[in-house]
């Protein structure tokens, strides 16, 4: 018969991000125990509510197996007199292993005998090693923020104040900080204030409901999203946000689900709908309810969707508490408007440019500066690029205006009040402003990626704003030696970084962007700030700072490429480059160059000769050819193919001798092509490391003249394993 | 009939006298929360147990309006209350103080949402929840971990109401200003100008030059008050400065390192008072521990603390 283990940890009101976690660790936790003790089991199930973290383990045996093991002792003679008799040594090894001295056996291992004892370990019983699992588990399930309460020394994420065990009908007793394990738990905290007790297992889930809390929290978000569509759709609308982190929040703040619908004056359809969203949303959550055949452009900043009302999901049903629920849920959103109301046109009272001077009084980082001078450093930056990426006119104008009116906001009231909308604050009063549409949408698309699963900028000018702001933010975090360490990130660097190589390759893929020199630029601004630094420990180091952020940027750009099906050997070429940041705009362009290049054979032979010509040449291999020394054949051959079919096809234009674009860069190594050949039988009819240096130095001269066509793709040394 | 507001604090202090609380009278120092009264901040260290109730006015100079926003206040009133050690049923006991100002939670939809509460300037941090009655936030619940950067052990829980936010629910009225005191009196009445003035002073009025000076003043004299072991002026001292950092907030005087300058400044103020604090209390021998731990824990804070003083 298989058993079923019961365990539900009783806490105060757990975070709501911490449930998820917690289960995941609970799971992992159980599963490494129990085949730790070789006690198998058909599945484990986990469920949360705000007051319980529950595990329900399955098919588990009534006890461990027996094993039959066979423990090795001393040598034989050692043990035995030559007549057989037991020693002192094998009467000591018996009693040790719990068997009679006549029972031990002999074994040899190489030409020795020795004494072994064929002993049963019989199983423990199931229960027993529970009870010293179970409170090795809650010991580890950890999180984010623990806490100690009352007496104890002991953490948890919030204090554990009853625990289930059960194994079946029986009890597996423990304690936890003086929290004895039985089989009594507590129904809802309000509906069903009482104790529950259980028989066994498979009353759990009933009895919960009997006391008002749906344990599984499939049941509670599938109630959930009835009764929230339900009641949106009597509003004449559709509901928002049922699909976002706010459904697993609620899911996880109720352990008895029930949507209350409330409303609220039109006259705050006024309001641009992310801010009355922001508000229900983070402050409230409440689920928005929106037009049913509502218009909305992704790319307005400023729709007008939702309908007046709100969707709040209490934990708590009673007929005679709905009303008063609305009502005081009303009340609450209402000041909550009201304030949002105030601020936003009050805030329009004062234009965003006459703001400037209290962005002085802002810190962007201690040691980089107010967010004055981030602006003035965003806005040298917008005209450097302007001038040095030669953007055209009109985006100039516009990126500069964008990036001097984007962090505007940051001293606005209702940003002070809504962190969330920073951004968008500042779009909506340049809107008002009338500024151009094209600033506009930049202010408020900046910040993108705001999230993990958000996007990066739709907008032109809104791209090249978050490129400036995030390459600003990564540069000074890198050189205030910030940079992010194992999972600890709270400068958002890595999601700073990310967004960076997609707005570049996914955004900005047609524009060719050096960013050793964006690099430079700012760390030219840095620097004198972080002078008076010099002293301490940290003190900052140019070289190291643009080493360490070229790295961080380029895991970024692998991991994103990578994901993407390029090859590690690929990325390896591509990335060798000595400055890889000064061309990361091609790198997508010279993967898909190389990966085409290997699809064909002839490219094969091209990429081999690349390989041979890498392998040989060293950092300080001569790289001038004096032509007066050309004697073998091989020598001739290859240098005049170079010369008349390679190099005077390059040579005539730009693009193949700096390519930068896939086409240029498959022409250049279409012109590469003839040399295949004639490089195969230089190798193989001249010796390249000559003893003689003249003829060496002539030798790596021609490679290197070839060498530098391909190097324009990246070292090609690592292609190598690549090669059929 | 809901009650009013002197009701609702008569309530409280009833329903925690009975809990066995010292129900303590305001303190008469400017703070920005009741945390920082003595009653908490200082009576949380250490190992003797505490239980106390207070409605104490808060000031917070950057929070006013000038009496134009019905619910935010640069003065207003906190009903703190601090058990410690936390019990077991703290939760239950908070939702029976609140039957007691007349709410009934099976009416109500009310919850626990997480909320931690760190506070820079006085090394102190805690756990817990914000307290929702359908939708609005009414009580602030921490396990305090560490005030002035030490260990608070045992944990004590700090249970924060937010008596006007409370008392507007109660009475059904939509402005602070508009909830009765008494019945005859409103809280406008008593606090409404106030607003106006104090917000005038906080923001345009008070003079920078004079406040730097406070500043500076007030700090060293606590720096000397402390090398004195006299621990309340000090305290007192530490808790001008910080209101009048919060005044200069306020003024919006503060250059941007400047603040974080200051900040630490108060907060090493604070963690030597809290220091200063529990050695007093284990010279004094624990007086409110049980006559037969006294001696034990005395030598055991002794040893920790005094014997193996932190590097000044």
């Amino acid at each position: 018969m298989s058993g079923i283990y019961l365990l539900e940890i009783g806490v105060e009101e757990l975070p709501a991000a911490h449930i998820p976690e917690a289960q995941t660790r609970l799971t992992t936790l159980f599963t490494e125990e129990l085949k730790g003790q070789s006690l198998p089991f058909d599945e484990i199930k986990t469920y949360a509510t705000p007051r319980r973290l529950t595990v329900v383990v399955s098919g588990l045996p009534q006890e461990q197996p027996t094993i039959q093991k066979s423990v090795r002792g001393p040598k034989y003679d050692a043990g035995f007199e030559a007549d057989g008799s037991p020693k002192k040594a094998a009467i000591g090894f018996a009693q040790k292993n719990g068997i009679d001295v006549k029972d031990l056996a002999k074994e040899k291992v190489g030409d020795v005998d020795y004494i072994v004892a064929n002993i049963t370990i019989q199983g423990k019983k199931t229960g027993e090693l529970l009870g010293d699992i179970v409170p090795r588990v809650i010991n580890h399930v950890s999180g984010e923020r623990l806490m100690r309460w009352g007496n104890s020394e002991f953490k948890f994420s919030r204090p554990i104040r009853w625990i289930v065990s059960l194994l079946d009908k029986e009890v597996v007793p423990f304690s936890i900080n003086n929290v004895e394990a039985g089989r009594q738990s507590v129904g809802h905290r309000i509906l069903a204030p009482g104790a529950i007790e259980f028989e066994n297992p498979s009353q759990y889930k009933e009895k919960l409901k009997a006391a008002f809390v749906l344990v599984d929290q499939a049941e509670r978000r599938a109630i959930i999203l009835e009764q929230v569509e339900k009641l949106s759709r009597e509003a004449g609308g559709e509901s928002k946000k049922l699909d976002s982190e706010l459904l697993e929040e609620v899911v996880n703040i109720t352990e008895w689900p029930y949507a209350v619908k409330g409303t609220f004056s039109e006259d705050y359809l006024a309001l641009p709908d992310a801010l009355l969203e922001t508000i229900m949303v983070h402050h409230q959550r409440y689920f928005p309810v929106q037009k049913a055949n509502g218009n909305s452009s992704p790319d307005s900043i400023k729709t007008n969707n939702l309908l007046p009302c709100f969707i709040t999901v209490a934990n708590n049903d009673r007929e005679g508490a709905r009303e008063t629920i609305r009502q005081g849920n009303e009340r609450v959103l209402r000041a909550r408007l009201a304030d949002g109301k105030f601020f936003y046109f009050d805030d329009q009272k004062k234009k965003l440019e006459d703001r400037v001077a209290d962005l002085d009084q802002l810190t962007y980082q201690h040691g980089l500066g107010s967010y004055l001078a981030k602006r003035e450093r965003l806005s040298e930056l917008a005209e450097f690029l302007a001038r040095t990426m030669e953007l055209d006119g009109a985006m100039s104008k516009h990126l500069k205006r964008a990036v001097e009116l984007a962090k505007l906001d940051l001293v606005t009231n209702l940003v002070g009040e809504l962190p969330e909308l920073q951004g968008y604050v500042g779009a909506w009063y340049a809107s008002a402003e009338s500024e151009p549409e094209e600033v506009v949408r930049a202010i408020a698309s900046h910040y993108a990626p705001r999230h993990t699963d958000d996007d990066i900028p739709r907008d032109r000018v809104g791209m090249w704003a978050g490129f400036i702001d995030k390459i600003d933010h990564l540069t000074g975090l890198f050189a205030l030696g910030k940079r992010p360490t194992g999972s600890s990130d709270p400068f958002a660097l890595r999601r700073n970084a990310q967004g960076l190589v997609d707005i570049l390759l996914d955004g900005l893929s047609d524009q060719v962007v050096d960013l050793e020199l964006v690099v430079d630029f700012l760390l030219d601004k840095f620097e004198p700030m972080l002078e008076a630094r010099k002293n301490n420990k940290k003190a900052f180091e140019r070289g190291r700072v643009k080493e360490e952020l070229t790295d961080f940027i380029l895991q970024r750009l692998r991991s994103k490429l990578t994901s993407q099906g390029v090859n590690r050997e690929i990325l390896d070429c591509v990335l060798s480059k000595p400055q890889p940041l000064k061309e990361i705009s091609t790198v997508q362009d010279r993967c898909k160059v190389l990966s085409h290049l290997l699809a064909s054979e002839d490219g094969v032979e091209l990429v081999r000769s690349g390989v041979r010509v890498a392998n040989i040449l060293k950092p300080d291999s001569c790289s001038t050819v004096d032509e007066s020394l050309l004697s073998t054949d091989e020598e001739k051959n290859l240098w005049s193919s170079y010369q008349s079919e390679v190099l005077a096809r390059i040579e005539t234009k730009e693009h193949l001798m700096n390519p930068a674009s896939f086409d240029e860069y498959r022409a250049m190594l279409d012109c590469l092509k003839p040399l295949t050949g004639k490089i195969d039988s230089f190798f193989e009819g001249v010796m390249v490391n000559d003893e003689d240096s003249r003829k060496r130095d002539l030798r790596h001269g021609i490679l290197m003249n070839i060498d530098r066509h391909f190097k324009q793709i990246g070292e090609f040394k690592p292609l190598q394993p690549l090669l059929p | 009939m809901s009650l009013t507001f002197q009701q609702a604090l008569q309530a409280l202090n009833k329903f925690w006298d009975e809990q066995g609380c010292l129900v303590l009278q305001a303190y008469d120092i400017e703070k920005g929360a009741s945390t920082m009264s003595p009653g908490t901040f200082l009576r949380v260290l250490g190992p003797e147990p505490w239980r106390m109730a207070c409605a104490d006015p808060c000031r917070r100079p950057t929070d006013g309006r000038y009496g134009e926003n019905p619910n935010r206040l640069q003065h207003y009133f906190q009903y703190q209350v601090i058990l410690k050690p936390s019990p077991d049923d703290v939760q239950d006991v908070y939702l029976e103080s609140l039957k007691a100002l007349g709410i009934k939670p099976e009416n109500h939809d009310i919850r626990f949402v997480e909320d931690n509460w760190e506070s820079p300037t006085l090394g102190a941090w805690g756990v817990g929840w914000e307290v929702w009655l359908d939708g609005l936030e009414i009580t602030q619940f921490t396990y305090f971990q560490q005030a002035g950067g030490l260990d608070v052990k045992p944990v004590a829980a700090e249970i924060t109401y937010g008596l006007e936010r409370i008392c507007m629910y109660l009475q059904d009225v939509d402005s602070v200003y508009d909830l009765k005191w008494n019945n005859q009196i409103t809280y406008g009445e008593l606090y409404h100008r106030n607003e106006i003035e104090q917000s005038t002073y906080n923001f345009e009025e008070s003079d920078p030059k004079t406040l730097f000076q406070l500043f500076d003043l007030h700090e060293q004299a606590a720096l000397a008050l402390l090398d004195k072991k006299l621990v309340m002026p000090a305290y007192e001292c530490i808790l001008k400065c910080s209101h009048t950092f919060n005044l200069m907030d306020a003024r919006g005087i503060i250059g941007k390192d400047e603040r974080m300058a200051n900040i630490l400044r108060i907060r090493k103020l604070a963690e030597r008072v809290a220091r200063a604090f529990l050695e007093q209390r284990i010279e004094m021998g624990f007086p409110l521990l049980p006559e037969g731990e006294r001696e034990a824990l005395a030598k055991e804070y002794a040893e920790k603390y005094i014997a193996a003083p932190q590097k000044a």
